[in-house]
């Protein structure tokens, strides 16, 4: 008697996990919305410009003065997610301008801060 | 260098704080007008005011819900005020955010539209009979008093414009005074569309996003009027022909949808996104041959860090899968098929 109901729970169990499971497939196999669409191709936008910030001969010689790979800031870059590429973005074209108006500085001061923002360095949160 | 420890040198923190300082006065510096660009009314030289616009009055810190019932009630859509509260404000911080504000607009099945960042942009849109909801901070920035205002009206000629604020029907504001205010939002401004209806003077990529927002919500409907009026604008566009595709594959329109997907593939056939979609479409019109050739060709052509890769794995383990219980069989499924659940 007690065995039976173990079963029938048993059973319930494995029913509902099974239904669940079916749920589970449904939801991810499914024609991929506009949205998503446009968010994975901003993606592949912003990091084009990223690499053409850091592959930027002068960016790429100052890189490798400091002992840093284009690759390893690349991979980083790589790494982050949609939110934090953003606002790595953001604030490597503040740099440039910066760059551009304070030319004594330009690609150092990009560099510094691309370094700090894959966090390579933190030169930055001790000021 | 006998020892590479952490420490760098004191006068290295100096130089950088010097530099930064320098930097951040730039930046500052810059912000304390608005530029030429901004502050200029671009064709409008007349004065404007939508008078007809409503008002409605706020209540305590509850700016955002009646500027936003403002715009929507311009644009038909007039659902009650404490619905709104309900929906947009936030009584913990006494205001609303920008994202539910965007998000209410598309449950009332409208588009919400970002202007671009100046006064003309605002003035074009009062001229096409839209009045601009607006975010200001009217304190300062280190003590920010932010406020959700509507702008009805503008004079060139007296550097004035006109908003519905607060408990203010018709407050008049120095053009440069309200820029000042205006700026310290990052300059956010909204309209809100009908579906079917562009902005003045339409960004594409921004006004497709916002329609997207509508089909991701499952506003069908709503969404396919928004990829039909760009198509009309800009018939070549991608994302609007796959954004009219999705829209009508999502409400069974299945002929349609393939077409649009077609069109995207003989200009780009390396559009997989638009080529799994396609699958689909044409799997459930009957067509499982072709649909299994096409996700086939989707796996074939994904590079192996492709973002949606194993979404394209997951649509063809489901097609292949959903073809092989079809009576009678599908022809040749499983050559399609062969490497399909690994």
């Amino acid at each position: 008697m007690k065995n039976s109901i173990a079963r029938t729970v048993l059973f319930n169990y494995l029913a509902l996990t099974i239904v669940c499971m079916g749920f589970v497939q449904a939801s991810h196999a499914e024609v991929i919305g506009t949205e998503q669409l446009i968010s994975s191709e901003a993606r592949e936008a912003t990091m084009t410009r990223i690499e053409s910030i850091v592959m930027r001969d002068d960016v790429r010689q100052q890189l490798s003065n400091l002992g840093v790979s284009q690759e390893v800031v690349l991979a980083r870059v790589d790494r982050m997610t949609d939110s934090e590429l953003a606002s790595f973005e953001s604030s490597l074209s503040q740099g440039i301008v910066g760059g551009d108006a304070l030319a004594v500085i330009g690609a150092v001061f990009l560099v510094l801060l691309i370094l700090e923002l894959v966090g390579v360095t933190d030169i930055f949160k001790s000021i | 260098m006998s020892h590479a420890g952490p420490r760098r040198p004191a006068h290295s923190h100096i130089r950088w704080r010097t530099v930064f300082t320098v930097l951040a006065g730039t930046v500052l510096a810059a912000c304390s007008t608005a530029p030429d660009t901004v502050r200029d009314y671009g064709a409008l030289t007349q004065t404007i005011e939508l008078s007809d616009t409503p008002f409605i009055p706020q209540e305590r810190y509850q700016c955002g819900p009646a500027a936003l019932l403002t715009v929507l009630s311009v644009a038909d859509a007039t659902p009650p005020l404490d619905e709104v509260v309900e929906r947009v404000y936030l009584p913990g911080s006494r205001g609303s955010l920008q994202a539910e504000i965007t998000a209410t607009v598309r449950a009332y099945g409208r588009i919400p539209y970002v202007i671009d960042a100046s006064m003309s942009a605002i003035a074009s849109e009062i001229q096409a009979g839209r009045p601009v909801m607006v975010l200001q901070n009217l304190g300062v920035s280190w003590l920010p008093r932010w406020h959700y205002s509507v702008v009805v009206g503008i004079n060139p000629l007296a550097d004035r414009v006109v908003l519905r604020s607060g408990t203010d029907a018709r407050r008049k504001t120095l053009t440069d005074t309200f820029l000042r205010t205006w700026s310290r939002s990052d300059y956010w401004g909204l309209v809100v569309l009908r579906p079917g209806e562009l902005p003045a003077n339409p960004e594409p990529q921004r006004y497709l996003q916002a329609v997207a927002g509508l089909e991701a919500t499952g506003r069908y409907h709503d969404a396919l009027s928004g990829y039909d009026a760009a198509l009309t604008r800009w018939p070549d566009s991608t994302v609007a022909l796959y954004g009219a595709a999705t829209a009508n594959y999502q409400l069974g329109q299945l002929a349609p949808a393939i077409e649009y997907y077609q069109r995207i593939l003989v200009t780009e056939p390396d559009h997989l996104s638009a080529r799994n979609n396609m699958a689909y479409a044409l799997f459930e019109s009957g067509y499982y041959v072709d649909a299994l050739v096409n996700i086939q060709e989707v796996i074939l052509r994904a590079d192996e860090d492709d973002a949606l890769l194993g979404q394209y794995l997951a649509s063809r383990d489901e097609l292949c899968a959903r073809a092989s219980i079809i009576d009678p069989p599908v022809d040749k499924a499983e050559s399609y098929c062969a490497t399909a659940g690994e």
